[in-house]
């Protein structure tokens, strides 16, 4: 048998051995199935907590580990009458998972997951709906229940759609393969049968969907959302940038291909921007701070002519 | 001899210790430590280390008298021990549910909700269960955001490096917005309420001070405001005019935080409260010639000049 590294073996035993000792005699099958190990590792790993205990390791002292008939009795281990305390970590990925999943399913208020809630406030301090708020976007709940039917149906869909990186609207009819949030938005991945290829559409620029007759073939493999949701294509432009410090957050905010420090604290970003209205509210919110190097020079100043005509008018 | 026995053992015996335990005693007490003091010493070391990184409290306390102190060691009970929930077996099952369609990321890596419900009594259920979702969402997490959480449940004081100022704050609550985490308390740099983005969080957030400091006030989870509210200009009534065909984009943005009023022709002008110039210049600015910023005028100069130096600096370089 292969073991986990000591430190992985640790903390499970640490997390089984109250679970067991305040039951009497689970079945070894249960304890395998809600702690993630198999019946022999766990075995093995029971053997070896009885010969553990107190000094002077007399048999008086030692942890009292009984397998019989497929059950398991643990005594004697009053010091591990309790698993550990939740980690700040543990704690905010239970928490803004529940209340994430409540917000988004508006799950009934005395549900299971409500309940679970209201008696976490005990061991993590935090009460609901008092301290922790998690939002993943605003989507219309019709609009993200009909993408998602359509996703899971394979129906596809006619889109009347905004591009934010183009500024147009166009109509078009698309296959969605999933639907997730990212990083505060709600997206739909799928195939846009206009352009021919795998697209990304922001579900707050859907003006309108409709879910047509009409099937497609799911794809295989595309069941997680991608995180990288910012997705440059190798053969698009090469933009350089210079950016003065309070510029940097397009180098940190944006995936790119280089970054280079120049004296007098200013960096030098080449990255890839195809979508040239993307660009234009870049440079147009960075202002004096960035500056093209290599690229549409001209880009930026057009763009605050085309909208200072609406001043001067 | 397995040194997970031995790793046990020493658990075992710095919960059960009612004093602090010296090495002298560690060596003596814990079956699986070599007789060589140097490899002792190292063997120790590294167990230490496991067990801070696994999370165990392990506090040091000097002991003996001043003169010959040496460092004693144990595990507070109180500090290790989780409070018993009491979580059913279909809590359990509706928490491990949550946390398959619903995931925080964050450099600690993907097995903090699987040690999180082990903790509560293993999982129970499953993502294949009939009705799960699968995976429906990403939360990016950072460490600033988990120890922001532990200290708004402790009601703990925290300080960090913000904004270029040494700030301490008294956390009451914790929120994901629009992509970001923010912490809403009370800053006693500025003696006054402020929020934090936590992303631009300086380095550590760490606690500062007792558990249980100060009372959260009601409500303190409220929406925090959006950013160009948050900010220290003085506060001035936006009038953003928006085409008709992007007014719905516009109310998106806004999320709320604005009165509006529709003209015939459809278009729709928006009074927001603004009280950072910069956000609501970026605001205005993805909206392209999709809007006007019609006043107050000096918001409206302001945002003209703005675009009058990006537009000089093309005609200069033409």
């Amino acid at each position: 048998m292969v073991r986990a590294p000591a430190d992985v073996r640790l903390a499970r035993l640490l997390d089984i051995v109250p679970w067991i000792a305040s039951r009497d005699g689970p079945a070894l099958a249960e304890v395998s199935e809600r702690f993630g190990i198999s019946e022999d590792e766990l075995v093995a790993e029971l053997n070896l907590l009885f010969m553990c205990g107190l000094h002077p390791f007399t048999p008086d002292v030692l942890i009292d580990v009984d397998i019989a008939d497929g059950r398991v009795w643990i005594r004697m281990a009053d010091y591990f009458r309790r698993p550990l305390r939740l980690s700040p970590q543990e704690g905010l990925a239970l928490e803004s998972a529940a209340r994430a999943f409540l917000n988004l399913r508006g799950t009934e208020p005395d549900g299971a997951l409500a309940s679970a809630l209201a008696k976490l406030e005990t061991v993590l301090g935090v009460a609901p709906d008092e301290a922790l708020e998690v939002e993943l976007g605003y989507a219309a709940p019709d609009l993200l229940e009909s993408l998602r039917h359509a996703a899971t149906h394979s129906h596809k869909m006619l889109l009347d759609y905004y591009s934010f990186g183009r500024d147009g609207r166009s109509e078009r009819v698309v296959r969605p393969w999933n639907v997730f949030s990212s990083s505060g938005h709600w997206y739909m991945r799928g195939w846009c049968e206009r352009v021919g290829d795998e697209r990304l559409f922001r579900v707050d620029r859907i003006i309108a969907a409709r879910e047509l007759e009409e099937r497609f073939e799911p794809p295989t493999g595309t069941g997680d959302p991608d995180s990288r949701i910012f997705d440059p294509q190798p053969g698009d432009p090469v933009v350089v940038l210079d950016l003065d410090p309070p510029a940097r957050w397009i180098a940190e905010q944006y995936p790119n291909d280089e970054v280079s420090e120049l004296p007098g604290g200013v960096i030098r970003v080449k990255l890839r921007a195809g979508r040239s209205a993307w660009l234009e509210r870049v440079l147009l919110k960075a202002g004096p701070d960035a500056r093209v190097v290599e690229g549409p020079a001209d880009l930026a100043p057009a763009a605050a002519e085309r909208i200072l005509a609406r001043y001067r008018g | 001899m397995d040194r997970l026995e031995r790793l046990v053992n020493l658990v075992a015996a710095l919960i059960d210790t009612d004093r602090p335990l010296t090495r002298a005693d560690i060596r003596e007490r814990i079956d699986g430590y070599s007789e060589d003091p140097e490899a002792f010493r190292r063997n120790f070391e590294r167990d230490k280390e496991l067990l801070r990184n696994l999370g165990l409290p392990l506090s040091t306390e000097p002991v003996g008298s001043s003169g010959t102190e040496e460092t004693g060691y144990r595990i507070p009970r109180e500090r290790y021990e989780l409070p018993d929930p009491g979580l059913d077996d279909s809590e359990l099952a509706a928490l491990r549910l949550a946390a398959s369609a619903v995931h925080l990321e964050g450099p600690w890596g993907d097995d903090a909700i699987t040690r999180a419900l082990r903790k509560l009594g293993g999982a129970v259920g499953g993502p294949d269960a009939p009705g799960a979702p699968g995976r429906l969402a990403a939360i990016p997490g950072a460490d600033s955001a988990a120890a922001a959480f532990a200290a708004v449940g402790e009601r703990r004081a925290v300080r960090f490096v913000y904004r270029g100022e040494e700030r301490r704050v008294d956390p009451w609550s914790l929120s994901f917005r629009r992509g970001h985490w923010y912490l809403a308390g009370f800053d006693h740099s500025r003696n006054d309420e402020r929020l934090f983005r936590l992303d631009r969080v300086e380095g550590e957030l760490l606690p500062d001070g007792p558990r249980g400091a100060f009372e959260r006030p009601e409500g303190a989870a409220a929406a925090p405001p959006p950013a160009w509210r948050l900010g220290e200009d003085e506060e001035v009534v936006a009038e953003l005019l928006a085409d008709a065909d992007q007014a719905r984009f516009v109310r998106d943005a806004l999320a709320g935080d604005a009165a509006e009023s529709e003209n015939p022709d459809g278009s729709v002008l928006f009074r927001l409260p603004v009280r950072n110039v910069a956000a609501f210049r970026s605001l205005a600015l993805d909206f392209l010639d999709h809007v006007e910023v019609v006043g107050p005028q000096r918001l409206r100069s302001e945002f003209q000049s703005w675009l009058e130096a990006i537009a000089a600096a093309g005609a200069v370089r033409g």
